[in-house]
């Protein structure tokens, strides 16, 4: 019991370390290059969509 | 062409992201960007669900659609017409995208969601490119929304179908409980809920429950007078003409729709208009579903007025702009209508018309249901 807790205890609040080692340097580009991305085409720029809401 | 342009712009600012901010916990804004998208997509789906669950998204078939010939309809109509001859096939399509948009609702069932979304909405985008639908940017939009997602447990998924591997499941979550966006994340979720379960649901319920359609003009047609006619007399000039196949100017066949709507099957290929309007609009005068995307027939818009039984016909596809006619309204006996008038070139007409009593199979299937009519091969 007192095993587990610990195991998800580094995994929620290390997140630096987890970070390093899951992520080389091109997924942290290609993440925030995909982050933006992903925004822009979800919001609707287009004012007759607005319009027809 | 868009998304190109957005790509150099996300290209652009991620440069300036990273240079104004060099060190980011990348799990957690994968995180956001996750809740973002899966939240997106539910809406989508909830949408396009619920208007496939109350049967909305095609309308039924239109009794000139039904009294056309089955090869003067353009692919894309093929299969909204199939759609529409079987509605229980779009409830379950409808109910499959409402599934989906819950699953994606809940962090640990979401992949589960994405994994229906890709090969439904990959089918979708199949249908599109075989039936020359002009939508196919929708259903690739829609498996591009999923990627945040799918791309997070893929190599999971992997491990586990591929390698047979034990495999754990991810467990990073933020702690809702210590931050303070807690009560904004209760909120939205509370009014993502109302807005796309009740409101939207409860709208596409009740337009289903008031027979309501997207696509045909709501504008009611003739009282008494609905069904196909047959043609009996054509007088044109003073001249009868007789029925040919090498007669032009005759009409063959009219259909008056439930609505305000006429259509005449006439002997000459009819230019065929594209659809335009692909959201549904409101207004009669953009439903363009009935004329769009099908020959054999001709559609003209009518008004009617009671004090005079004046018929003023329009035809509203764009290459026939000029095609108009003013024609009185009477009936000889309830079988039949006469027209007489002119044309919008101001050549006098004379029509009558005797209703064809003709009966549809699909109506006859739905008054005994379809098991009883039986099957034979």
């Amino acid at each position: 019991m007192s095993k587990k807790k610990i195991d998800t205890a580094v995994i929620n609040h290390d997140t630096s370390y987890v970070d390093r080692k899951q992520w080389p340097q091109w997924q942290r580009i290609l993440f925030r290059i995909s982050f933006i991305f992903f925004i822009l085409i979800a919001i609707p720029n287009n004012p007759h969509w607005y319009t027809h809401v | 062409m868009d998304w190109t342009i957005y790509l150099g712009i996300a290209v652009a600012l991620a440069l300036l992201w990273r240079s104004r901010q060099p060190h980011l916990e990348l799990n957690k804004w994968y995180y956001y960007l996750r809740i973002f998208s899966r939240y997106k997509l539910a809406s989508i789906l909830l949408v396009a669900g619920f208007l496939k669950v109350f049967p909305l998204y095609v309308p039924e078939i239109s009794l000139s659609h039904l009294n056309t010939g089955y090869g003067y309809f353009q692919h894309w109509k093929h299969l909204l017409l199939s759609l529409s001859a079987a509605p229980a096939y779009l409830v379950f399509l409808g109910i499959v995208e409402v599934a989906a948009a819950i699953l994606l609702l809940f962090r640990r069932t979401a992949f589960l969601g994405v994994i229906f979304i890709i090969p439904f909405y990959g089918n979708v985008f199949l249908a599109d490119l075989a039936y020359e639908g002009g939508d196919f940017l929708v259903s690739t939009y829609i498996v591009l929304l999923s990627l945040p997602v799918f791309v997070y447990d893929l190599g999971r998924l992997g491990r586990l179908i591929y390698h047979k591997a034990f495999t754990q499941p991810a467990a990073w979550h933020l702690e809702w409980n210590h931050s303070r966006w807690k009560k904004v994340r209760v909120v939205g979720k509370i009014s993502f809920a109302v807005v796309f379960f009740f409101v939207v649901g409860f709208k596409s319920y009740s337009a289903f429950r008031q027979q309501q359609n997207l696509f045909y003009p709501q504008h009611k047609g003739l009282e008494g007078i609905v069904g196909k006619y047959w043609v009996k007399d054509f007088v044109l000039n003073g001249d009868t003409i007789a029925p040919s196949p090498f007669e032009n100017g005759r009409w063959k066949d009219v259909v008056f729709e439930r609505w305000n709507t006429l259509s005449i099957r006439v002997n000459e290929s009819i230019v065929v208009e594209e659809p335009a309007s692909r959201l549904w609009p409101r207004q009669d005068s953009l439903r363009n579903y009935e004329y769009t995307q099908v020959g054999d027939r001709l559609y003209y818009t009518f008004q009617f007025s009671e004090q005079d039984s004046i018929l003023t016909l329009a035809n509203r596809n764009k290459h026939y702009i000029a095609g108009s006619y003013r024609l009185q309204l009477s009936q000889p006996d309830s079988n039949a209508v006469l027209l007489r008038g002119t044309n919008g070139r101001g050549d006098s007409l004379q029509v009558l018309l005797v209703d064809a009593k003709k009966k549809y199979l699909l109506e006859e299937v739905k008054k005994v249901g379809r098991r009883k009519v039986g099957y034979k091969l």
